[in-house]
């Protein structure tokens, strides 16, 4: 019987002086050379990703040729500014900060949400918060749906299932929120003659944690390839404050705190770290188990979840695909 | 929305289970029609929903329908949302598993066990 070598954390550790030293001058030829611009934009949103991103722009292009932005709006946590001026600060930059709400409400982002909120759970008004849960992949096979969680002024929470064409609404009046910051990032992009810098890490790249045209949409993505533990062990080696490093990762998006696991990865994101590590290196699920704290089964339905994923946000990848090739263009 | 969508939820209303003009579809006494309804309508609502009109022409009954593509994870969403209105069933969270959903076969068996199971 053929024994399996047991995968450990230490698969993510790097040379980190090393990594920022390849990512610093990776994004000076990209934006210096391949895009002919003279600086980055980054928006920062108080989290580890964005902020690692401001931190390495900054190491390769100065804080003078880095625009940091603060775009908060009408449900964004209370300390979000605080915690995205605390960065700026760190960095030695001078953020500018739009508060977008006017311009989500003039786009009837808020209202459009509320109707098909509403037609859920009609008593849902003044006071309430609510957001968007998705079951855990681990322990069951079942399809996991989303339900629509709402808590009211009294504290008392009410769940329903949410059917697909409210999901649907929801989802796209709230994704009026990134488009929105995107659009602003690159106006400020054009005002300079900077380029706009993404902020995915490799967990949201992989399994399509994005919208399309708005945060998804950038000219340079430099911690794409750092899965979720990598960007805060590169964060701590680059000196980001500590209140960043603590930060539990939230969408940010719903009046009701959610985090990114219970909205769509489903799974504690170290654990999927290790389990998307193995599954791309092709390993077997027995590898991984031990140092995800998951039994066999377990890891084999994140594998599969993995794969669902990918599946289902192939398209948030693709450009514009044309019906004849334009030879001339690379 | 797609005209399948009005056309099904037309002959098959969402109080139809207590509505004795459809009593004879569903019962155990003619399960080969209740069968061959439920898949062809299906095979509609699929074809309608989510290949744009194209028929899927050859997809065997027994074909993964998240594998082969067809539905993703708002598929489910919307493939459960419609068996519920058209059928007039209410689909628990524990009844969301593989087994009854993830191919037209099993989806089949699924609901003639929720029909024969009574009203929900």
């Amino acid at each position: 019987m053929s024994t399996v070598e047991p995968l450990t954390i230490a698969v993510l550790e790097l040379d980190w002086a090393k990594v920022a030293d390849e990512i610093v001058a990776a994004l000076k030829r990209i934006v210096g050379q391949d895009l002919r611009r003279r600086g980055a934009v980054v928006a920062l949103s108080g989290g580890v990703d964005s902020s690692l991103t401001a931190a390495l722009c900054v190491r390769a292009f100065g804080p003078d040729r880095t625009l940091a932005l603060l775009l908060p709006e009408l449900d964004s946590a209370e300390r979000t500014p605080s915690l995205s001026r605390a960065v700026a600060e760190a960095l030695g930059l001078e953020p500018i900060e739009q508060d977008i709400t006017p311009l989500l409400a003039a786009a009837g982002c808020y209202e459009k949400r509320d109707e098909a909120v509403r037609e859920l759970i009609p008593e849902l008004g003044e006071g309430w918060r609510w957001k968007i849960a998705l079951p855990s992949v681990v322990g069951t096979d079942s399809y996991r749906l989303f339900s629509l969680v709402a808590q009211g002024p009294d504290g008392r929470t009410v769940e329903a299932r949410l059917p697909a064409k409210n999901y649907l609404a929801v989802v796209a009046a709230t994704n009026f929120k990134q488009r929105v910051r995107k659009m602003i990032e690159y106006y400020h992009a054009d005002r300079l003659n900077y380029a706009v810098v993404g902020t995915p890490n490799r967990l949201e790249y992989d399994q399509g944690f994005f919208v399309k045209g708005g945060d998804g949409a950038a000219d340079v993505k430099p911690i794409a390839h750092l899965y979720k533990t990598q960007v805060y062990r590169l964060a701590k080696y680059l000196g980001l404050p500590d209140t960043v490093l603590e930060q539990h990762p939230t969408t940010d998006t719903y009046s009701l705190a959610q985090t990114q696991e219970e909205f769509f990865f489903s799974l504690p994101l170290a654990k999927l770290d290790l389990c998307l590590y193995a599954h791309n290196h092709g390993l077997p699920p027995e590898a991984v188990s031990g140092a995800a704290a998951l039994n066999v089964e377990d890891v084999e339905r994140v594998f599969r979840d993995i794969e669902q994923k990918r599946r289902a946000t192939r398209y948030l990848h693709l450009p514009p695909v044309l019906v004849e090739p334009v030879p001339e263009l690379p | 929305m797609p005209k399948a969508w009005y056309r099904v939820r037309h002959r098959f209303p969402r109080d139809r289970t207590c509505d004795s003009r459809y009593s004879g579809i569903f019962t155990a006494a003619n399960p080969r029609l209740e069968s061959q309804s439920v898949e062809g309508e299906l095979r509609s609502f699929l074809a309608e929903n989510f290949l744009l009109g194209e028929e899927f022409r050859g997809l065997p009954g027994s074909a993964s329908l998240i594998e082969a593509g067809i539905i993703d994870s708002t598929g489910v969403l919307e493939l459960v949302g419609w068996l519920e209105e058209t059928y007039g069933v209410r689909i628990s969270d524990a009844e969301l598993v593989p087994e009854n959903l993830d191919s037209i076969d099993n989806i089949v068996h699924f609901m003639s066990k929720k029909q024969n199971s009574g009203p929900k």
